[in-house]
């Protein structure tokens, strides 16, 4: 699936999903809960290897979502 | 419950063949008191009247001008009585019961008197009783019976028997020759449906029925079919019965056009459908009916339907009609080389709103078993799909609140979103009535909708919102509501999550919340925001209901969240008359979304995560299933293009008229290696198919749909299927050729699994339903008899979760290239993308989508009323009819999407909500200018493609 829809998507949700401290993990909790694995997947190399176009949030919540895939 | 029936019941109706009509409304009265009629001694509810009370101990009085879906009127004199210590005769129908009250309804003086006011009916109407259409079934003619009418005394004078007949609706005619100005249909117009478009014309012996235009094509009637139905002559008549005749037999079932779901009364001829009657007894309309459901029916026989199973190799060759097996065969093979060659994701499902509980349940069985992936999406994903997140998040099910008939408890109603007098006729004919008694009406909508001021109905408020800006109008009403010290302290501390409740307040009271700086966003006044929001508090019961102008917004979720946190905040949940109650758009939005087809659900909204729920199906259905979400509508289409995903069974929707972007939408479906469309026509999806599998309609099928209140209703076939096969039975064959081994004998075994497997549904059952008609989910053990109202002491989640609700304005906005915005919706007589009524005389009213558009935008422009325009996105651009009018505001423009060549998904964009992807139809960057050719626009959406 193309990067530039799936960015556009997290973006969104990052977006619209108030600052606290814990939204880095309600984003996770939404990528997991609607996104087929396939998609998590593709953003995930996109954020890793473009860490500077992505915000810190969506940078964390990739960082969460790795961590607990390999845990 | 397959009604057969004699239409020659023991008392003359007209409200479906069999049905019981007591004259009057039943009391809803607990008090009882005794009356004697006829020497029997009854105890009846206090309010009851004595017609009432008589035809149920089984007395009947003649009567004409009386039927219990309309208030008692006394004009015809036939049902009068002697009551013992009363002088004279009154009227059974306008006078209650009283305690010890003795009534003589059989007595030689009432005798005399009903046979004298009959022949004065009778001097004055045809006697061609043998010929007329309503033969068999005329009130007048059995009155005529029962009061031993032999002769008519008084010679030929002057009368009404020459009187012209108005044949201009499609649907029926108005004999005025046989009319005894009853006032019924005037009655039904005014109290059923609520249009008062009949009046009583003229005085004494000049009075007539009038619908106040030349004709009533031209008048304001909505052709719901009550004033038809209240008839007690032939004077309103269906013409299929004028045509065809009268019907001999009956069977129950269920309307499959809107989310209300309404019980008709199929009447038939041997296996000729005559005509379609609201039923009494249906839960969710009670006896009335709209244009759709009562009349537009004859799609289902129309010569377009095809019925054989068909295939080609490529999109550009001919179809060539096969076998089923053939196409069977071909359809699983296919999809299983696919799979071989791309991957088990590679292929996927999308099921349709408008097909039953059972086909979608295994239509999902076959994607998630078969096809082993749970790359399976329902066209709630493009409708209420928001509502699923909004109501599961902050409620905890996704599931309106209440049923229809709280709207009745209702002392402030708020209409956002929706129109119901076009979209949901018959709900709305319930609304209006509770407003015309009194409760408030608050409208949020861009569009001058015909709730803010029609016939007896003005809204106290409309806030005419810029399309876009609805969570930043919510989140105003709920500042005010913070601020002014409206919220229901006791409510939220005994029922919500305190710490999200604490959360949402500190957000909620920030100064860019408050209507002064929401006004600036949204267009709608401060003043009238607050005023809006101090009635939604201030009602005793304050109800919200809406519509897709909700969802269909790049913040539906958000909306449909703020709208919850605005019920939780002043109590308004768990109880007649409140609530948050979405008007689902389709038949079956409802059930789609309660069987599973959404790519992250199974039946019952349990996640595929849950490994709990997924062993019970796992071990049921016999076959391992993947715990992650699979692909949703827009994620396949993007998918497809990007060369991932191939296959694809779409069941009964027309995406490629249906969803947004439809040039996105053909290149993905271009781009798969097999398209498999199962739909009753070839519509603009078969254009993309390989295989095309012939359905049936709901007049073919056996199941259940749930409507927009839960209510689970038994759809009966009324007629053998066309196309030979239950769609259900379809898909278990293709399933089976797949290697995986599905099998029912009947839709019931389908519905025992699915209660077997869904916690709500676990007492659901066919034998259940025909006992008891209709029931509304959860229906369980906690809840046998089913669930009117949710939430009443506990919110299914528990406690209420109050949601934050940013306003994050949309990036699809007005600009110098673009500066108007588009706006989609309905109307009364068409559905959706037109496939069904369109091939019916529906067509009458509306013969092509029109573009609303303000005056001061048109004269701007150089456009006048009726000139063909043209109107271009940065998507793409079409051709429509403009309609100057000042029902859109400034800025704003409005079009229907009923027809393919006006190809109004040709510039709705790919812009969608945040949670759920559901498209952001409601909003479009537009801009219109005059069409460089003044012909009609009859181009083809293929030849708009090409054009853009």
């Amino acid at each position: 699936m193309d990067v530039a829809i799936l960015t556009r998507m997290a973006e969104q949700i990052e977006l619209n999903i108030p600052v606290h401290e814990d939204t880095y993990l309600r984003i996770s909790e939404h990528l997991v809960k609607f996104w087929t694995p396939q998609m998590r997947s593709d953003f995930y190399q996109q954020v890793i290897a473009n860490r500077k176009d992505f915000s810190a949030t969506l940078n964390k919540v990739v960082d969460e979502l790795r961590a607990k895939a390999n845990a | 419950m397959t009604v057969v029936s004699d239409p020659r019941g023991t008392m003359p109706m007209r409200s479906g063949i069999g049905e019981a009509d007591y004259g009057t409304p039943k009391s809803d009265s607990d008090v009882l008191v005794n009356v004697t009629i006829d020497g029997q001694s009854h105890l009846v509810p206090l309010g009851t009247s004595i017609m009432r009370a008589a035809g149920e101990a089984g007395c009947d009085i003649p009567k004409l001008c009386a039927t219990d879906s309309l208030q008692p009127f006394g004009s015809c004199r036939m049902c009068i009585v002697e009551i013992d210590g009363r002088k004279g005769t009154p009227a059974s129908c306008t006078t209650p019961v009283e305690e010890g009250m003795v009534v003589r309804t059989q007595t030689a003086k009432v005798a005399k008197l009903r046979k004298g006011v009959m022949e004065l009916y009778i001097s004055d109407h045809p006697l061609d009783c043998l010929t007329c259409s309503a033969n068999g079934d005329c009130e007048l003619q059995d009155m005529a019976g029962v009061s031993g009418l032999r002769e008519v005394r008084y010679g030929i004078g002057k009368n009404h028997l020459d009187a012209p007949t108005d044949s201009s609706n499609p649907y029926f005619s108005f004999d005025e020759s046989k009319c005894i100005v009853c006032n019924r249909c005037v009655r039904a117009c005014d109290e059923v449906q609520g249009t008062l478009a009949l009046t009583i014309e003229g005085r004494g012996f000049n009075s007539k029925v009038s619908p106040g235009g030349l004709n009533f094509l031209s008048s304001e009637c909505v052709s719901c079919g009550a004033c038809v139905q209240a008839c007690p002559t032939a004077t309103l008549q269906e013409k299929s019965v004028i045509d065809l005749g009268m019907p001999t037999r009956t069977v129950e079932t269920t309307c499959a056009y809107c989310g209300v779901g309404c019980s008709f009364n199929a009447e038939l001829r041997g296996d000729e459908l005559i005509r379609m009657v609201p039923t009494k007894t249906g839960g969710a309309n009670e006896g009335h009916s709209c244009v759709k459901g009562r009349f537009a029916w004859g799609y289902a026989s129309h010569s377009d339907r095809v019925t054989t199973p068909m295939m080609r190799e490529k999109i550009t060759d001919e179809w060539r009609v096969v076998s089923w097996d053939e196409a069977i065969q071909f359809t699983a093979t296919k999809f299983k080389a696919i799979q071989e060659k791309y991957g088990d994701n590679s292929i996927g499902g999308i099921s349709s709103s408008r097909c039953t509980n059972e086909e979608i349940f295994v239509v999902q069985k076959m994607v998630r078993a078969a096809f082993g992936n749970n790359n399976i999406d329902t066209c709630a994903r493009v409708c209420h799909s928001p509502t699923g997140y909004g109501l599961s998040t902050t409620f905890g099910t996704s599931a309106g609140t209440q049923d229809f008939k709280s709207v009745a408890h209702s002392d402030v109603i708020v209409v956002i979103g929706a129109n119901p007098t076009d979209a949901h006729p018959v709900f709305a004919s319930r609304m209006k009535r509770r407003i015309r008694a009194g409760a408030k009406l608050i409208v949020i909508d861009p569009r001058k909708i015909d709730l803010v001021e029609s016939a007896h109905i003005k809204a106290d408020f409309h806030l005419p919102l810029q399309p876009g800006t609805n969570v930043a109008v919510i989140n105003a009403i709920a500042h005010v509501i913070a601020t002014e010290g409206l919220i229901d302290e006791e409510f939220v501390s005994e029922r919500c999550d305190p710490g999200q409740f604490k959360r949402w307040r500190a957000f909620i009271e920030l100064p860019e919340n408050s209507p002064e700086v929401v006004a600036a966003q949204s267009g709608v006044p401060a003043q009238l925001i607050r005023e809006a929001a101090r009635m939604y508090a201030a009602g005793n019961n304050s109800a919200i209901y809406y519509g897709l102008g909700v969802t269909e917004h790049s913040q539906g979720s958000t909306m449909v969240m703020g709208m919850a946190n605005l019920a939780m905040a002043t109590g308004n949940i768990g109880r007649e008359g409140v609530g948050i109650n979405p008007l689902r758009g389709q038949n079956n939005v409802q059930g789609a979304c309660d069987m599973g087809s959404f790519p992250h659900e199974l039946s019952g909204y349990r996640h595929v995560s849950d490994n709990a729920v997924r062993e019970q199906f796992e071990m049921l259905w016999d076959v391992k299933l993947l715990p992650d979400p699979g692909m949703r509508i827009p994620n396949m289409f993007d998918n497809a293009i990007s060369g991932e995903f191939r296959g694809v069974f779409v069941h009964g929707e027309d995406i490629a008229q249906s969803d947004p972007n439809v040039k996105h939408v053909h290149r993905a479906l271009e781009s798969m290696d097999l398209v498999v469309v199962q739909d009753l026509f070839l519509n603009e999806t078969s254009k993309f198919a390989h295989v095309f599998l012939p359905g049936t309609s709901f007049l073919e099928k056996d199941g259940t749909f749930t409507n927009a209140e839960r209510r689970i209703n038994r759809v009966r076939p009324v007629m053998a299927a066309r196309n030979g096969k239950q769609e259900w039975q379809i898909v278990c064959e293709i399933a089976q050729a797949m290697g995986y081994d599905m099998h029912y004998d009947n839709a019931a075994q389908i519905m025992d699994e699915i209660a077997q497997i869904t916690p709500t549904f676990k007492g659901v059952s066919f034998a259940m339903l025909d006992q008891v008609g209709s029931v509304q989910w959860p229906c369980n053990d906690a809840a046998p008899t089913g669930t009117p109202i949710m939430h009443i002491d506990n919110f299914v989640r528990g406690q209420g979760q109050f949601m934050e609700t940013p306003f994050v304005p949309t990036e699809e906005r007005s600009n110098r290239k673009f500066p108007l915005l588009l706006t989609t919706g309905r109307i009364l007589s068409q559905y959706n993308v037109g496939a069904q009524t369109r091939r019916t005389k529906n067509t009458t009213w509306h013969t092509e989508d029109l573009l609303e558009i303000h005056e001061s935008d048109a004269a701007m422009r150089g456009i006048v009323d009726g000139q063909k325009i043209a109107i271009t996105s940065r998507i793409g651009e079409t051709i429509l009819t403009a309609h100057v009018t000042q029902r859109v505001p400034a800025g704003v423009v409005h079009t229907t999407f009923h027809h393919p060549q006006s190809g109004a998904n040709v510039i709705t964009t790919e812009f969608s909500d945040w949670a759920t992807n559901c498209p952001e139809y409601k909003v479009t960057a537009v801009e219109i200018r005059p069409a460089e050719s003044s012909a009609p626009a009859t181009n083809t959406l293929d030849e708009v493609l090409a054009k853009v």
